[in-house]
Parts: structure tokens; C-alpha cells; sequence
């Protein structure tokens, strides 16, 4: 049914915090999601907590799925140190089963996009539709893709981070070398995470590969219908470093937000 | 020199007060004009040809216009139905037919809502019109319509436009010189200048055409100006509305040789069998 694909997340927990310690702007968005859910929550891919502990914070009753069991040890560990509870099952978003239906189910942060085939996309909204409560709505948030910027998937490394280390002096950089299959709308990503002292030296260096398979807005909203939903609205949004803003339609190299309703 | 008497002079209309007013009607309303730019369209007759003599049934040419391919498919014995919204390119292809002493049956009719009586070995649906349906729902209205008029072990072939993040990044708003087309008047050449506006959500481009007829000389002896409104399509994508439409099984190239898709291919060409189908 599914692709081969490795059991681990890319990233390890502390890496994945060093990255993405000044990806904030989309929180707010998905706490008020949660918060105003007319019932329990569910984060698909919920990793380490980047999301589901501000969401927890807020008062939202959020559980979590994640396919990477140490991500979801380190997310335990946080939520101890916290007080929080929440329920976290290590599953595959493209088949999970959970004891519980739910008023949202969340994908935020393009995590929808490891998905890289049609059969993965659609056993995935399945999965997600089965665990909506009628009335329940489903939430992807991913990028849409911008033809400029896959004319830059050549293979060259491209610095798409650079911000203080929260956890040393100096600086995380991140730099992405895409190569990608237009046709099959998959890229390769080959990142790499450099970490500099305060004078600018190099002093780690990990190397990390994933798939991502972009969507073009006019097939996500088949893909959508094709796993049976019927009531389905897009929306954009600027990007996570231009403050997640609410636009009034979907553009290219925007995020889109697409919510399906269950009948 | 003229191919034919002037089809819509251009020339005469007002000074245009906005863009639209230099706009003529479109080919697909003006036969005389559509066999002018289009008729001599040759690349891909061999291809539809063939699948139509092979289909063992029944074929119809969805959006058949003015019989570019179905009089060729006609001549050859094939029994071939045609469907077209256009009154006038049937019109057109009928009195073509006459002159020849054949007699279609051509149906008017809009592709989305197809209502035929017959079920078909094959439906061929030619040279991009699919492109015509301009959101998913009209597209899987007239797949559907196609899946639900085919004979059992039945066929839809069909080529249309795709695009790539290169083409996606072409310049908008710059007349681009397509194509110097070859008339039956070897002394007049049609030089074809589009000038596009694409819109990467709705994946809709928005075309002005400016078709020049050339002597040999190079002088440009008349200019037609035409619109027109396409919505191209992503392979992934139109396998999710072949399988919305009851497709079963399908087979996706590009070009009329049996080429594969490639990441600089440009336009799909489909085949796609409902249940029973086979290769």
C-alpha cells in the first residue's frame, strides 16, 4: 500500500529545535485552531511538541501521532517538565489507528508533503477522515508551490535559515540542495545544518536527506474530494517568516491552508 | 496573394478603446478562419488515424469542429461519429463532407453534458481541446461523459497541454512568436505570435493570438486576432480526475511516437480504458 520509507524523522529532537527555534509565526494560528475546536484535538505529526505544547499551554485537549518514536520521547519529556498531558501514539500518518474521533485533525508545517505518492496522499486523508467526528474538520497547512523557486531545485545548496543558536552563542544555518521530478512532483532535499561559533566558525556540520512531493492547489482539492470529502475551502497565507498573515486568496509561494469538513 | 477572401477584416474596426475591441471572433465560431490557421495541422493525424481504424467499433471525435480528423478517419472507412458545440464548424464539416459525398452523423452538443446513444470502441478527444474545460468540474464532467460512452473494453485517447515550472516562469504580457505554419498556398506562410497570461492557481492562461499571413516576400498580407482562455493540466492531477471519472486503467506519454513523459514535456498524451479495458 505504502512506500518504503525510513522509520526516523531526518532530524533528531535536538537538531529539529535548532532549526526551527524562530519558526513561531504559524502557533498562534493553530492554538486558536485548537482552542475553538468543539472537542478533542489531534496533531498529525506532531514530533517533538513545536505545535501541540503551545496548543496543551492554551488549554486545548490535543493528542498526537508521530512516526518517529524519539521525537515523541523527547515530546514526553517536555510535557513532564511542563505538567502537561497528552495522549502521543507512534503511528504513520498513512494508516493510523486511534481509539478516539475527533472535533480537528491538524498537518501542519507541510508535514502533508512526505507523503510522495498519490496512494500515500489519499491513504493519509483517509486515515483522517475516519477519525473526524461528524462535523469534524480536517486542517492541512502546507506550501504552495511558486515556479520560481522549483526552477532552483539544480542541485546547489541554498541557505534557507540563518538565525541565532537558542541553545549556544553563535549561529544555526540551514541550507537546502533540491533536486526534483517535475513530473512526479517529488523533490530530493539534501539539508544541511552548519552551527557557528560567535566568530563565525564552523563547528558542527549534519547532513540530512527527505522527500517532499508538492501539490499544485487545483489537485490537493481533488485529492480532497477523491477521499471523500464534499465541503472543502482553501486559504492563504504569507510565508512562516512574513508572519503567517491571512491573504484573501491562495497564491503561488504562499502557504495555503485547506480545511475539509466531514459530512 | 489570398488563400481565400478576407475572413474578418481586422483592420476595420474603431481604434480600440481597451484591448478586447481588436478582438475578432474566435476560430472556433469562423470555420473559414479555423481551416486557415489550423486545417493544415498534420502532425497528428497518422496517430488518430490508426487508433481509429484499430478501435474494432464505433468512434467518436469529440469536439470534431470543422473535420480536421474526422473527414480523413471517414475517407478511411471508419465508422466515425463527430460532436461539436460549435453549429458553424459543423455546418462546415458538413458541407465538406457533401462535397466529398459523405454523409456523418454529427451531433451538437456541449463535451460536458455528452448524451449519445451509442457506445463507442473509441473516443478520441484531439489537439488540446480538453484544455477547454476550465476548472476540475467541467473536466471531470466530460471525462465521466466519456467513461459512461464507452463500449466495454472501450477507449478515450486524447493529447493535451501540460505545463513545466519553466514554462511556468516564462515572461507574461510578451507577444512570443509560436510558429510559421505552412499553408496549402505554398507562397502564404501564417506566422503565429501568442502573447500569454498565466495564472499558476487556477492553472488558466489567458492567450491573445496574432496570426500574420506572409508572401514570400515576408510582407504581411492580413492579421487575425483571436482570444482564448485554455486551463493546462499537471499528470498527477488528471489522474485523480480520470479516477474521479471511473477510469480504471490508463496510459500517459508524450508525443504521438510513443515518447515518455519527461520533465520538459509539454504536453500529455493519454489513453485511458474503464472496466474491462485492456493494453
Amino acid at each position: 500500500m505504502t512506500t518504503e520509507a525510513p522509520q526516523r524523522y531526518f532530524a533528531t529532537p535536538a537538531l529539529y529545535d535548532l532549526m526551527y527555534a524562530t519558526t513561531l509565526a504559524d502557533i498562534p494560528f493553530h492554538v486558536e485552531l485548537a482552542r475553538h475546536a468543539r472537542g478533542r484535538a489531534l496533531e498529525v505529526g506532531c514530533g517533538n511538541g513545536r505545535v501541540l505544547i503551545p496548543c496543551l499551554e492554551a488549554g486545548a485537549e490535543v493528542d498526537g501521532i508521530d512516526r518517529d518514536e524519539t521525537m515523541l520521547e523527547d515530546a514526553r519529556r517536555k510535557l513532564a517538565a511542563r505538567g502537561l498531558r497528552a495522549q502521543l501514539t507512534c503511528d504513520d500518518m498513512r494508516g493510523f489507528i486511534l481509539p478516539h474521533r475527533y472535533a480537528l485533525v491538524a498537518i501542519p508545517f507541510s508535514t502533508f508533503l512526505h507523503n510522495l505518492t498519490q496512494q500515500d496522499q489519499l491513504a493519509t486523508l483517509y486515515a483522517c477522515r475516519e477519525h473526524l467526528e461528524p462535523g469534524g474538520r480536517l486542517v492541512l497547512v502546507m506550501f504552495s508551490p511558486d515556479p520560481r523557486r522549483l526552477l532552483e531545485h539544480d542541485g546547489a545548496a541554498r541557505v534557507i535559515l540563518d538565525h541565532p543558536n537558542p541553545a549556544a552563542p553563535g549561529t544555526v544555518r540551514v541550507l537546502d540542495a533540491l533536486l526534483s521530478d517535475p513530473v512526479e512532483q517529488v523533490s530530493r532535499v539534501r539539508r544541511t545544518v552548519e552551527l557557528l561559533d560567535a566568530s563565525g566558525a564552523k563547528t558542527e556540520t549534519y547532513v540530512m536527506e527527505f522527500g517532499m512531493r508538492w501539490i499544485w492547489p487545483a489537485e490537493m482539492e481533488l485529492l480532497l474530494h477523491a477521499a471523500g470529502f464534499r465541503r472543502i475551502a482553501a486559504e492563504g497565507r504569507t510565508g512562516y517568516r512574513d508572519g503567517f498573515q491571512p491573504k484573501r486568496a491562495v497564491e503561488a509561494r504562499d502557504v495555503m491552508v485547506w480545511t475539509a469538513w466531514k459530512d | 496573394m489570398r488563400l481565400r477572401p478576407r475572413v474578418r477584416p481586422t483592420t476595420a474596426v474603431a481604434p480600440p478603446r481597451s484591448r478586447e475591441s481588436l478582438v475578432v471572433r474566435s476560430p472556433y465560431e469562423d470555420p473559414e478562419l479555423y481551416d486557415l490557421l489550423f486545417d493544415g495541422y498534420r502532425e497528428d493525424l497518422e496517430f488518430y488515424l490508426a487508433h481509429a481504424r484499430a478501435a474494432g467499433g464505433p468512434v467518436l471525435d469529440l469536439a470534431c469542429g470543422s473535420g480536421r480528423l474526422l473527414l480523413p478517419m471517414l475517407e478511411a472507412g471508419v465508422d466515425v461519429e463527430g460532436l461539436d458545440v460549435e453549429s458553424e464548424m459543423l455546418a462546415a464539416l458538413t458541407r465538406k463532407a457533401r462535397e466529398r459525398g459523405l454523409e456523418p452523423v454529427l451531433h451538437p452538443g456541449d463535451m460536458r453534458s455528452l448524451d449519445l446513444p451509442r457506445r463507442y470502441a473509441l473516443i478520441v478527444c484531439a489537439f488540446n481541446t480538453l484544455v477547454h474545460n476550465l476548472t476540475p468540474e467541467d473536466w471531470i464532467a466530460t471525462l465521466r461523459g466519456c467513461r459512461e460512452h464507452l463500449a466495454p473494453g472501450g477507449s478515450l485517447l486524447f493529447d493535451v497541454q501540460t505545463m513545466t515550472p519553466a514554462a511556468l516562469c516564462d515572461p507574461d504580457g510578451v507577444p512570443i512568436q509560436e510558429f510559421d505554419l505552412p499553408t496549402a498556398d505554398a507562397a502564404v506562410t501564417l506566422r503565429v505570435f501568442d502573447t500569454r497570461r498565466k495564472d499558476p492557481v487556477g492553472q488558466i492562461q489567458r492567450s491573445r493570438v496574432e496570426v500574420q499571413e506572409l508572401d514570400a516576400a515576408g510582407e504581411v498580407l492580413d492579421t487575425h486576432r483571436f482570444e482564448a482562455t485554455m486551463r493546462w493540466v499537471q499528470k498527477n492531477e488528471l489522474v485523480l480526475m480520470l479516477t474521479l471519472a471511473g477510469f480504471e486503467r490508463w496510459e500517459i506519454g508524450s508525443g504521438f511516437a510513443g515518447e515518455p513523459l519527461g520533465p520538459d514535456s509539454l504536453q500529455l498524451v493519454v489513453r485511458a480504458w474503464g472496466e474491462g479495458g485492456s493494453a
